[in-house]
Protein backbone atom coordinates (compact mmCIF):
# COMPACT_ATOMS: atom_id res chain seq x y z
CA UNK A 1 0.00 0.00 0.00
CA UNK A 2 1.32 3.39 -1.08
CA UNK A 3 1.37 5.63 2.08
CA UNK A 4 0.23 9.80 1.70
CA UNK A 5 2.11 10.52 4.43
CA UNK A 6 5.51 9.65 6.05
CA UNK A 7 6.62 11.81 8.82
CA UNK A 8 10.09 10.93 10.54
CA UNK A 9 11.57 12.23 13.17
CA UNK A 10 9.98 15.65 12.62
CA UNK A 11 11.50 18.78 14.34
CA UNK A 12 10.80 22.12 14.12
CA UNK A 13 12.46 24.64 16.96
CA UNK A 14 10.82 28.29 17.84
CA UNK A 15 11.41 30.33 20.86
CA UNK A 16 9.52 29.00 23.90
CA UNK A 17 8.11 26.17 21.97
CA UNK A 18 9.42 23.33 19.47
CA UNK A 19 7.99 20.50 17.92
CA UNK A 20 10.46 17.39 18.93
CA UNK A 21 10.30 13.81 16.99
CA UNK A 22 6.98 13.65 15.82
CA UNK A 23 6.32 10.41 13.57
CA UNK A 24 2.93 8.94 11.81
CA UNK A 25 2.48 7.12 8.77
CA UNK A 26 -1.00 7.89 7.27
CA UNK A 27 -1.54 4.95 4.14
CA UNK A 28 -3.61 5.82 1.22
CA UNK A 29 -7.39 5.33 1.69
CA UNK A 30 -7.35 5.93 5.22
CA UNK A 31 -8.60 9.21 7.34
CA UNK A 32 -6.14 10.15 10.41
CA UNK A 33 -6.99 11.96 13.26
CA UNK A 34 -4.21 14.05 14.63
CA UNK A 35 -4.83 14.90 18.39
CA UNK A 36 -3.81 16.89 21.29
CA UNK A 37 -4.44 19.92 23.78
CA UNK A 38 -3.94 23.62 22.04
CA UNK A 39 -0.69 24.26 21.28
CA UNK A 40 0.80 20.85 21.42
CA UNK A 41 1.80 21.62 17.49
CA UNK A 42 -1.10 20.19 15.49
CA UNK A 43 -1.09 23.16 13.35
CA UNK A 44 2.68 23.59 13.31
CA UNK A 45 2.79 19.63 12.35
CA UNK A 46 0.26 20.29 9.11
CA UNK A 47 2.24 23.73 8.29
CA UNK A 48 5.01 21.85 8.11
CA UNK A 49 3.46 18.93 5.47
CA UNK A 50 2.34 22.00 3.65
CA UNK A 51 5.58 23.06 3.45
CA UNK A 52 4.19 26.81 4.61
CA UNK A 53 7.20 26.23 7.34
CA UNK A 54 10.81 24.60 7.01
CA UNK A 55 11.68 21.77 9.79
CA UNK A 56 14.83 22.29 11.81
CA UNK A 57 15.18 18.40 11.17
CA UNK A 58 13.21 14.70 10.09
CA UNK A 59 12.27 14.07 6.74
CA UNK A 60 8.66 14.50 5.91
CA UNK A 61 6.84 13.25 2.44
CA UNK A 62 3.68 14.00 1.36
CA UNK A 63 2.54 11.84 -1.59
CA UNK A 64 5.97 10.21 -2.21
CA UNK A 65 7.25 14.39 -2.39
CA UNK A 66 9.33 16.52 0.09
CA UNK A 67 6.80 19.69 0.37
CA UNK A 68 9.51 22.10 0.74
CA UNK A 69 11.38 21.24 -2.60
CA UNK A 70 8.42 19.88 -4.70
CA UNK A 71 6.99 21.84 -7.92
CA UNK A 72 4.01 24.23 -6.94
CA UNK A 73 1.93 21.51 -8.94
CA UNK A 74 2.06 18.70 -6.31
CA UNK A 75 -0.17 21.26 -4.18
CA UNK A 76 -3.28 20.74 -7.00
CA UNK A 77 -3.47 17.30 -5.19
CA UNK A 78 -3.99 19.03 -1.74
CA UNK A 79 -6.90 20.17 -0.33
CA UNK A 80 -6.48 22.55 2.86
CA UNK A 81 -8.39 23.55 5.53
CA UNK A 82 -7.09 26.26 7.51
CA UNK A 83 -7.90 26.97 11.53
CA UNK A 84 -9.52 30.23 10.83
CA UNK A 85 -10.82 30.93 7.37
CA UNK A 86 -8.36 32.59 5.09
CA UNK A 87 -10.58 34.75 2.88
CA UNK A 88 -10.70 38.55 2.86
CA UNK A 89 -13.74 39.21 4.50
CA UNK A 90 -15.01 41.59 1.53
CA UNK A 91 -15.08 38.35 -0.01
CA UNK A 92 -18.71 36.43 -1.25
CA UNK A 93 -18.80 32.58 -2.13
CA UNK A 94 -18.71 33.57 -6.02
CA UNK A 95 -15.24 35.43 -5.09
CA UNK A 96 -13.41 32.47 -3.77
CA UNK A 97 -14.47 30.39 -6.37
CA UNK A 98 -12.66 32.98 -9.23
CA UNK A 99 -9.40 32.66 -7.22
CA UNK A 100 -9.60 28.82 -7.07
CA UNK A 101 -10.69 28.69 -10.46
CA UNK A 102 -7.57 31.03 -11.53
CA UNK A 103 -5.65 28.66 -9.17
CA UNK A 104 -6.03 25.00 -9.43
CA UNK A 105 -6.21 23.53 -12.84
CA UNK A 106 -8.93 20.86 -11.93
CA UNK A 107 -11.30 22.92 -9.99
CA UNK A 108 -14.98 22.05 -10.66
CA UNK A 109 -17.06 25.17 -10.68
CA UNK A 110 -20.23 23.31 -10.67
CA UNK A 111 -19.29 20.72 -8.02
CA UNK A 112 -18.26 24.16 -5.69
CA UNK A 113 -21.46 25.76 -6.76
CA UNK A 114 -23.15 22.69 -5.48
CA UNK A 115 -22.00 22.20 -2.38
CA UNK A 116 -21.91 25.63 -1.63
CA UNK A 117 -25.57 25.92 -1.99
CA UNK A 118 -25.92 22.68 -0.11
CA UNK A 119 -24.18 24.01 3.05
CA UNK A 120 -27.16 26.86 2.62
CA UNK A 121 -24.31 29.61 1.60
CA UNK A 122 -25.55 32.00 0.02
CA UNK A 123 -23.34 33.38 -3.27
CA UNK A 124 -23.72 36.89 -2.95
CA UNK A 125 -23.65 37.29 1.04
CA UNK A 126 -19.90 38.32 2.07
CA UNK A 127 -18.16 36.20 4.24
CA UNK A 128 -18.02 39.19 7.37
CA UNK A 129 -21.77 38.45 7.46
CA UNK A 130 -21.05 34.71 8.00
CA UNK A 131 -20.98 32.76 11.07
CA UNK A 132 -18.05 30.82 12.37
CA UNK A 133 -19.64 27.42 11.33
CA UNK A 134 -20.60 28.93 7.59
CA UNK A 135 -16.52 30.28 7.36
CA UNK A 136 -15.65 26.52 8.14
CA UNK A 137 -18.19 24.96 5.64
CA UNK A 138 -16.87 27.81 2.88
CA UNK A 139 -13.15 26.27 3.77
CA UNK A 140 -14.74 22.79 3.41
CA UNK A 141 -16.24 23.64 -0.42
CA UNK A 142 -12.74 24.89 -1.25
CA UNK A 143 -10.70 21.89 0.10
CA UNK A 144 -12.83 19.59 -1.93
CA UNK A 145 -13.80 21.60 -5.38
CA UNK A 146 -10.40 20.60 -6.87
CA UNK A 147 -9.90 17.10 -7.38
CA UNK A 148 -7.08 17.05 -4.20
CA UNK A 149 -6.27 13.26 -3.17
CA UNK A 150 -4.75 14.74 0.16
CA UNK A 151 -7.04 16.33 2.60
CA UNK A 152 -5.28 18.50 5.17
CA UNK A 153 -7.83 19.63 7.94
CA UNK A 154 -7.03 21.56 10.63
CA UNK A 155 -9.94 21.73 13.24
CA UNK A 156 -12.37 21.52 10.31
CA UNK A 157 -15.35 21.18 12.74
CA UNK A 158 -14.94 23.59 15.21
CA UNK A 159 -17.53 26.18 14.80
CA UNK A 160 -20.08 23.29 13.12
CA UNK A 161 -22.84 22.45 14.89
CA UNK A 162 -23.63 18.48 15.41
CA UNK A 163 -26.17 17.64 12.41
CA UNK A 164 -23.01 19.70 10.02
CA UNK A 165 -20.05 18.34 11.96
CA UNK A 166 -22.15 14.68 11.28
CA UNK A 167 -22.04 16.02 7.69
CA UNK A 168 -18.74 16.86 7.39
CA UNK A 169 -17.73 13.08 8.55
CA UNK A 170 -19.93 11.20 6.41
CA UNK A 171 -18.40 13.94 3.24
CA UNK A 172 -15.11 12.60 4.62
CA UNK A 173 -15.89 8.50 4.51
CA UNK A 174 -17.62 9.12 0.81
CA UNK A 175 -13.93 11.03 -0.05
CA UNK A 176 -11.93 7.91 0.84
CA UNK A 177 -14.48 5.31 -0.99
CA UNK A 178 -11.72 6.47 -3.65
CA UNK A 179 -8.52 4.13 -2.08
CA UNK A 180 -5.87 6.97 -3.53
CA UNK A 181 -7.34 9.24 -1.60
CA UNK A 182 -6.41 10.11 2.35
CA UNK A 183 -7.34 12.38 4.83
CA UNK A 184 -5.32 14.10 7.56
CA UNK A 185 -7.31 15.78 10.39
CA UNK A 186 -7.01 17.66 13.98
CA UNK A 187 -10.02 17.99 16.12
CA UNK A 188 -10.52 18.67 19.62
CA UNK A 189 -13.84 16.87 19.07
CA UNK A 190 -12.60 13.56 19.55
CA UNK A 191 -16.25 11.88 18.86
CA UNK A 192 -15.97 12.77 15.69
CA UNK A 193 -12.46 11.00 15.37
CA UNK A 194 -13.91 8.10 17.10
CA UNK A 195 -16.52 7.92 14.25
CA UNK A 196 -14.49 8.42 11.59
CA UNK A 197 -10.39 7.79 11.30
CA UNK A 198 -8.88 4.35 10.50
CA UNK A 199 -5.70 6.06 12.34
CA UNK A 200 -5.02 8.31 15.23
CA UNK A 201 -1.57 9.93 16.34
CA UNK A 202 -1.95 11.80 19.59
CA UNK A 203 0.56 14.72 19.94
CA UNK A 204 1.60 16.01 23.15
CA UNK A 205 4.09 18.44 24.14
CA UNK A 206 5.53 18.60 20.73
CA UNK A 207 6.14 14.83 20.95
CA UNK A 208 4.27 12.70 19.07
CA UNK A 209 2.92 9.93 21.65
CA UNK A 210 1.34 7.40 19.59
CA UNK A 211 0.12 6.55 16.05
CA UNK A 212 -1.68 3.61 15.79
CA UNK A 213 -4.61 2.03 14.39
CA UNK A 214 -8.11 3.19 15.95
CA UNK A 215 -9.07 0.04 16.79
CA UNK A 216 -6.52 -1.81 17.87
CA UNK A 217 -6.07 1.69 20.06
CA UNK A 218 -9.70 1.11 21.52
CA UNK A 219 -8.86 -2.70 21.75
CA UNK A 220 -5.96 -2.21 23.77
CA UNK A 221 -6.75 -0.29 26.81
CA UNK A 222 -10.15 -0.35 29.49
CA UNK A 223 -11.16 1.46 32.30
CA UNK A 224 -10.69 -0.06 35.47
CA UNK A 225 -12.79 0.56 38.61
CA UNK A 226 -11.89 -0.06 41.99
CA UNK A 227 -10.53 1.08 45.51
CA UNK A 228 -6.74 2.30 46.12
CA UNK A 229 -5.60 -0.73 47.56
CA UNK A 230 -7.34 -2.76 44.38
CA UNK A 231 -5.66 -0.59 41.88
CA UNK A 232 -2.40 -0.20 43.44
CA UNK A 233 -2.34 -4.21 42.94
CA UNK A 234 -2.33 -3.88 39.42
CA UNK A 235 1.04 -4.46 37.63
CA UNK A 236 2.45 -1.32 37.22
CA UNK A 237 3.80 -2.20 34.08
CA UNK A 238 0.40 -2.00 32.24
CA UNK A 239 -0.92 0.84 33.60
CA UNK A 240 -1.19 3.81 31.90
CA UNK A 241 -2.37 6.12 34.40
CA UNK A 242 -4.19 6.17 37.45
CA UNK A 243 -7.29 8.49 38.97
CA UNK A 244 -8.10 9.21 41.80
CA UNK A 245 -12.22 10.49 42.76
CA UNK A 246 -14.11 10.63 45.85
CA UNK A 247 -15.93 6.93 45.28
CA UNK A 248 -12.46 5.27 44.77
CA UNK A 249 -10.20 4.76 41.73
CA UNK A 250 -9.83 4.38 38.27
CA UNK A 251 -6.88 3.41 35.91
CA UNK A 252 -6.33 2.79 32.35
CA UNK A 253 -4.85 -0.52 32.07
CA UNK A 254 -4.09 -2.87 28.56
CA UNK A 255 -7.08 -4.99 28.19
CA UNK A 256 -6.26 -8.38 30.17
CA UNK A 257 -4.28 -6.80 33.20
CA UNK A 258 -7.44 -5.66 35.20
CA UNK A 259 -7.78 -8.83 36.84
CA UNK A 260 -11.28 -9.38 38.51
CA UNK A 261 -11.74 -5.69 38.62
CA UNK A 262 -15.16 -4.00 37.03
CA UNK A 263 -13.78 -2.69 33.43
CA UNK A 264 -15.66 -0.24 31.08
CA UNK A 265 -14.60 0.81 27.45
CA UNK A 266 -12.43 3.49 27.31
CA UNK A 267 -12.52 6.00 24.32
CA UNK A 268 -10.30 8.03 22.28
CA UNK A 269 -11.03 10.71 24.65
CA UNK A 270 -9.92 8.54 27.93
CA UNK A 271 -6.80 7.43 26.39
CA UNK A 272 -5.93 10.97 26.07
CA UNK A 273 -7.06 11.83 29.32
CA UNK A 274 -5.02 9.63 30.42
CA UNK A 275 -1.82 10.35 29.10
CA UNK A 276 -1.90 13.84 29.99
CA UNK A 277 -3.62 13.97 33.55
CA UNK A 278 -3.48 10.60 34.33
CA UNK A 279 -1.81 10.12 38.23
CA UNK A 280 1.54 8.07 37.51
CA UNK A 281 1.67 4.45 37.69
CA UNK B 1 0.04 34.09 -10.83
CA UNK B 2 -3.07 34.61 -12.05
CA UNK B 3 -4.86 33.27 -8.66
CA UNK B 4 -2.93 35.69 -6.77
CA UNK B 5 -3.97 38.79 -9.37
CA UNK B 6 -7.41 37.34 -8.81
CA UNK B 7 -7.74 37.92 -5.40
CA UNK B 8 -5.55 41.22 -5.32
CA UNK B 9 -8.09 42.41 -7.40
CA UNK B 10 -11.42 41.13 -5.85
CA UNK B 11 -10.00 42.91 -3.15
CA UNK B 12 -10.08 45.74 -4.21
CA UNK B 13 -13.60 45.37 -5.83
CA UNK B 14 -14.82 46.45 -1.96
CA UNK B 15 -12.73 50.00 -2.55
CA UNK B 16 -14.05 50.70 -5.65
CA UNK B 17 -16.43 53.16 -4.99
CA UNK B 18 -14.40 55.18 -2.50
CA UNK B 19 -11.15 55.19 -5.55
CA UNK B 20 -13.87 56.35 -8.05
CA UNK B 21 -15.44 58.98 -5.59
CA UNK B 22 -11.62 60.41 -4.80
CA UNK B 23 -10.62 60.40 -8.35
CA UNK B 24 -13.56 62.60 -9.27
CA UNK B 25 -12.94 64.71 -6.71
CA UNK B 26 -9.60 65.45 -8.22
CA UNK B 27 -10.73 65.70 -11.30
CA UNK B 28 -13.14 68.78 -10.30
CA UNK B 29 -10.28 70.27 -8.52
CA UNK B 30 -8.20 69.70 -11.53
CA UNK B 31 -10.80 71.09 -14.18
CA UNK B 32 -11.65 74.27 -12.54
CA UNK B 33 -7.84 75.08 -11.54
CA UNK B 34 -7.23 74.16 -15.46
CA UNK B 35 -4.34 71.76 -14.76
CA UNK B 36 -4.16 68.36 -15.63
CA UNK B 37 -1.33 67.83 -13.34
CA UNK B 38 -2.58 67.89 -9.93
CA UNK B 39 -4.79 64.62 -11.00
CA UNK B 40 -2.29 63.14 -12.63
CA UNK B 41 0.23 63.08 -9.68
CA UNK B 42 -2.46 62.69 -7.03
CA UNK B 43 -4.27 59.41 -8.91
CA UNK B 44 -1.39 58.10 -10.11
CA UNK B 45 0.25 58.17 -6.18
CA UNK B 46 -2.65 56.52 -5.39
CA UNK B 47 -1.67 54.01 -7.75
CA UNK B 48 1.21 52.95 -6.08
CA UNK B 49 -1.05 52.70 -2.63
CA UNK B 50 -3.19 49.71 -4.22
CA UNK B 51 -0.73 46.74 -3.45
CA UNK B 52 -0.06 48.46 -0.34
CA UNK B 53 -4.11 48.22 0.70
CA UNK B 54 -4.21 44.77 -0.64
CA UNK B 55 -1.21 43.88 1.76
CA UNK B 56 -2.91 45.44 4.89
CA UNK B 57 -6.49 43.01 4.12
CA UNK B 58 -4.24 39.97 3.29
CA UNK B 59 -2.70 40.33 6.45
CA UNK B 60 -5.73 40.75 8.40
CA UNK B 61 -7.08 37.57 6.65
CA UNK B 62 -3.60 35.66 6.40
CA UNK B 63 -4.57 34.56 3.40
CA UNK B 64 -0.95 34.26 2.34
CA UNK B 65 -0.79 31.13 4.25
CA UNK B 66 -3.74 29.72 1.94
CA UNK B 67 -2.54 31.04 -1.25
CA UNK B 68 0.96 29.17 -0.31
CA UNK B 69 -1.20 25.68 -0.14
CA UNK B 70 -2.11 26.46 -3.65
CA UNK B 71 -0.70 25.91 -6.87
CA UNK B 72 1.62 28.91 -5.93
CA UNK B 73 5.27 29.48 -5.33
CA UNK B 74 7.06 31.92 -2.86
CA UNK B 75 8.25 33.78 -5.73
CA UNK B 76 4.67 34.87 -7.25
CA UNK B 77 3.76 35.97 -4.11
CA UNK B 78 6.46 38.19 -3.54
CA UNK B 79 6.25 39.63 -7.30
CA UNK B 80 2.23 39.34 -7.68
CA UNK B 81 2.34 43.43 -5.47
CA UNK B 82 5.00 44.43 -8.21
CA UNK B 83 2.13 43.07 -11.32
CA UNK B 84 -0.49 44.57 -9.42
CA UNK B 85 1.57 48.41 -8.78
CA UNK B 86 2.40 48.47 -12.43
CA UNK B 87 -0.91 47.29 -13.53
CA UNK B 88 -2.82 50.01 -11.67
CA UNK B 89 0.00 53.04 -11.70
CA UNK B 90 0.01 52.04 -15.58
CA UNK B 91 -4.37 51.98 -15.86
CA UNK B 92 -4.32 55.67 -13.30
CA UNK B 93 -1.17 57.18 -15.79
CA UNK B 94 -3.24 56.87 -18.61
CA UNK B 95 -6.39 57.79 -17.20
CA UNK B 96 -4.15 60.99 -16.02
CA UNK B 97 -2.87 61.22 -19.82
CA UNK B 98 -6.76 61.36 -20.78
CA UNK B 99 -8.15 63.66 -17.80
CA UNK B 100 -5.61 66.42 -18.68
CA UNK B 101 -6.27 66.44 -22.23
CA UNK B 102 -10.00 66.28 -21.19
CA UNK B 103 -8.90 69.59 -19.34
CA UNK B 104 -7.15 71.35 -22.01
CA UNK B 105 -3.44 70.36 -21.37
CA UNK B 106 -0.96 70.12 -24.48
CA UNK B 107 -0.42 65.96 -25.73
CA UNK B 108 3.69 67.07 -25.09
CA UNK B 109 2.63 68.49 -21.24
CA UNK B 110 0.05 65.55 -20.34
CA UNK B 111 2.51 62.38 -21.64
CA UNK B 112 5.08 64.17 -19.76
CA UNK B 113 3.55 65.23 -16.49
CA UNK B 114 2.39 61.06 -16.75
CA UNK B 115 5.26 59.73 -17.55
CA UNK B 116 7.22 61.25 -14.64
CA UNK B 117 4.58 61.11 -12.20
CA UNK B 118 5.14 56.88 -13.21
CA UNK B 119 8.56 57.08 -12.92
CA UNK B 120 8.56 58.60 -9.12
CA UNK B 121 6.01 56.23 -8.44
CA UNK B 122 7.48 53.20 -9.70
CA UNK B 123 10.32 54.42 -7.47
CA UNK B 124 8.79 54.39 -4.31
CA UNK B 125 7.15 51.20 -4.79
CA UNK B 126 10.41 49.50 -5.17
CA UNK B 127 11.36 51.35 -2.07
CA UNK B 128 8.14 50.73 -0.02
CA UNK B 129 7.59 47.11 -1.11
CA UNK B 130 10.74 45.72 0.54
CA UNK B 131 9.74 47.59 3.84
CA UNK B 132 6.12 46.08 3.66
CA UNK B 133 7.17 42.50 3.15
CA UNK B 134 10.02 42.72 6.05
CA UNK B 135 8.34 45.01 8.36
CA UNK B 136 4.61 44.33 8.31
CA UNK B 137 2.01 47.12 7.04
CA UNK B 138 2.35 48.88 10.35
CA UNK B 139 5.94 49.13 11.38
CA UNK B 140 6.71 49.79 7.85
CA UNK B 141 4.56 52.94 7.83
CA UNK B 142 7.22 54.13 10.57
CA UNK B 143 10.12 52.51 8.61
CA UNK B 144 9.11 54.50 5.28
CA UNK B 145 8.99 57.59 6.76
CA UNK B 146 12.40 57.12 8.34
CA UNK B 147 13.77 56.11 4.78
CA UNK B 148 12.00 59.09 3.20
CA UNK B 149 13.45 61.48 5.91
CA UNK B 150 16.91 60.26 5.72
CA UNK B 151 17.20 60.13 1.86
CA UNK B 152 15.34 63.84 1.63
CA UNK B 153 18.33 65.00 4.55
CA UNK B 154 20.79 63.04 2.53
CA UNK B 155 20.40 64.38 -0.46
CA UNK B 156 19.66 68.46 1.28
CA UNK B 157 22.94 67.81 2.96
CA UNK B 158 25.02 66.38 0.04
CA UNK B 159 23.85 69.76 -2.18
CA UNK B 160 24.87 72.03 0.70
CA UNK B 161 28.25 70.59 1.34
CA UNK B 162 28.90 70.80 -2.34
CA UNK B 163 26.86 73.30 -3.59
CA UNK B 164 24.58 71.61 -6.18
CA UNK B 165 21.51 73.67 -6.68
CA UNK B 166 19.00 71.33 -6.66
CA UNK B 167 16.97 73.11 -9.66
CA UNK B 168 20.52 72.54 -11.47
CA UNK B 169 19.35 69.24 -11.71
CA UNK B 170 16.39 69.16 -13.72
CA UNK B 171 18.64 68.68 -16.69
CA UNK B 172 19.29 65.53 -15.28
CA UNK B 173 15.30 64.42 -15.36
CA UNK B 174 15.81 62.11 -18.15
CA UNK B 175 18.05 59.70 -15.68
CA UNK B 176 14.32 58.91 -13.90
CA UNK B 177 12.99 55.89 -15.83
CA UNK B 178 16.94 54.11 -15.31
CA UNK B 179 16.65 55.12 -11.46
CA UNK B 180 13.25 53.65 -11.35
CA UNK B 181 13.85 50.71 -13.29
CA UNK B 182 17.07 49.77 -11.24
CA UNK B 183 15.35 50.99 -8.10
CA UNK B 184 12.52 48.26 -9.21
CA UNK B 185 15.17 45.39 -9.91
CA UNK B 186 16.97 45.74 -6.96
CA UNK B 187 13.98 45.77 -4.57
CA UNK B 188 12.34 42.81 -6.40
CA UNK B 189 15.57 40.85 -5.80
CA UNK B 190 15.58 42.22 -2.16
CA UNK B 191 11.64 40.86 -1.81
CA UNK B 192 12.60 37.36 -3.72
CA UNK B 193 15.08 37.26 -0.73
CA UNK B 194 12.53 37.82 2.08
CA UNK B 195 9.45 35.26 0.64
CA UNK B 196 12.11 32.66 0.09
CA UNK B 197 12.87 32.70 3.93
CA UNK B 198 9.41 33.61 5.41
CA UNK B 199 7.58 30.92 6.98
CA UNK B 200 3.41 31.16 6.83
Amino acid sequence: MVNAIEVRGLTKAYKGFSLDSVSFTLPSGCIMGLIGENGTGKSTTIRLLLGLARRSGGSVRVLGEDPETAEPEFREELGVVMDECPFPESFSCRDVGRVLAAGYRRFEPEGFAEMCEGFGLDGKRRIKDYSRGMKMKLSIAAALSHGARLLLLDEPTSGLDPVARDELLDILLDFIQDESRSVLISSHILSDLEKACDYITFIHAGRSVFSEEKDALLEKYVLAKGSEREIAALDRSRVLGVRRGQFGCEALVERGAAGQLFTERAGIEDIMLYYIKGDAK
Amino acid sequence: MKALLVKDLLTLKGQAKSLLLVLAVWFIISFVNGSGLFFTSLSVIYGMLLPLTTLSIDEKSRVERYMMSMPVTRAELALSRYALGLLGLLALGVLGIGASLVIGDSLEEALGASAACFCLAVLLLGVTLPLVYKFGTDKARVVCIAVYMVTFLAVSFIAARFGIELDDLSGAFFLLPFLSLAVLALSAAVSLGIYKKREF
